[in-house]
């Protein structure tokens, strides 16, 4: 069987990123248009997402338990649990519906896709184009 | 219609304050963002609460939701197991009024070591 590659690409000066909505389970997307999400491969996981994203989505609602989720401590021995739930990413320019488990922190900002979320898409960094293309494929 | 007295000294600085940030309608506004934040931060500590019992719950119910429900999700809600189902979606419409439910497939595992690369590791 035959297959096409299609190319979507979006503008991301000097780093990389895919435009994306955050769906929860119940339908609800984090904002009714796409938004630029920054690929950074020093994450380990899928999916961080702000605080204030993962109440917004109201994601209390689907947490998993915390001594399933993840921990951590810091350097300077900060204990960090993180919350985790799952959610959907929704790529539409390359119809793209992607089940993961965001995760966030206590005050976290921070919005980023990671090396897990990488595992299963094909990205390319156009470093003269200025530009992130996920690679999709469909078979003819 | 809403009507209370306020200790004296907290009603001349907070309309002092409202007047100063807002001009027109000031008290009004400020109220109204007040009202706002308090009820954000009560959400959280409700929120935080169930959490608690419900972490506590699954802690006490993981063994025995693994025996009697391998591979299914199952949802724990206001401190106690509310239902099973073989796929998430299933359990949307389970405990629709609580603050914080817990969500799980029984026998997953997640990664227990998140490198945040900013940063540090987190183990």
């Amino acid at each position: 069987m035959a297959s096409n590659v299609r190319l979507i690409c979006w503008t991301t000066p000097d780093r990389l990123g895919i435009s994306l909505q955050i769906r929860n389970l119940t339908g609800q997307v984090h904002q009714p248009t796409t938004e630029l999400v920054q690929i950074d491969t020093g994450y380990s996981e899928e999916l961080l997402i702000p605080q204030v994203l993962f109440s917004a989505l109201n994601l209390a609602h689907w947490q998993l338990p915390d001594s399933v989720a993840a921990q951590g401590t810091t350097v300077t021995g900060q204990l960090i649990q993180f919350y985790e739930a799952p959610v959907d990413i929704l790529i539409p320019e390359a119809g793209i519906q992607h089940r993961v488990v965001a995760q966030t922190f206590a005050q976290n900002t921070r919005f980023l896709l990671g090396r897990a979320f990488l595992r299963h898409f094909k990205v390319m960094l156009d470093g003269p184009g200025s530009q992130t293309c996920l690679l999709v494929s469909s078979a003819l | 219609m809403l009507t209370t007295e306020l200790p004296k000294h907290l009603q001349e600085e907070f309309e002092r304050t409202a007047q100063l940030l807002h001009e027109q309608d000031g008290i009004r506004q400020a109220l109204i963002e007040a009202i706002e934040l308090w009820l954000t931060q009560q959400h959280q500590k409700l929120t935080q609460a169930e959490a608690a019992l419900n972490n506590q719950a699954f802690d006490k119910l993981r063994s025995q939701l693994e025996q009697t429900y391998p591979d299914h999700w199952i949802v724990i809600a206001n401190g106690k197991f509310q239902g099973a189902a073989n796929s998430v979606e299933e359990l949307n419409h389970v405990a629709p009024t609580a603050k914080h439910r817990i969500i799980f497939q029984v026998g997953q595992t997640r990664p227990k070591q998140v490198e945040l690369g900013w940063q540090a590791t987190f183990a």
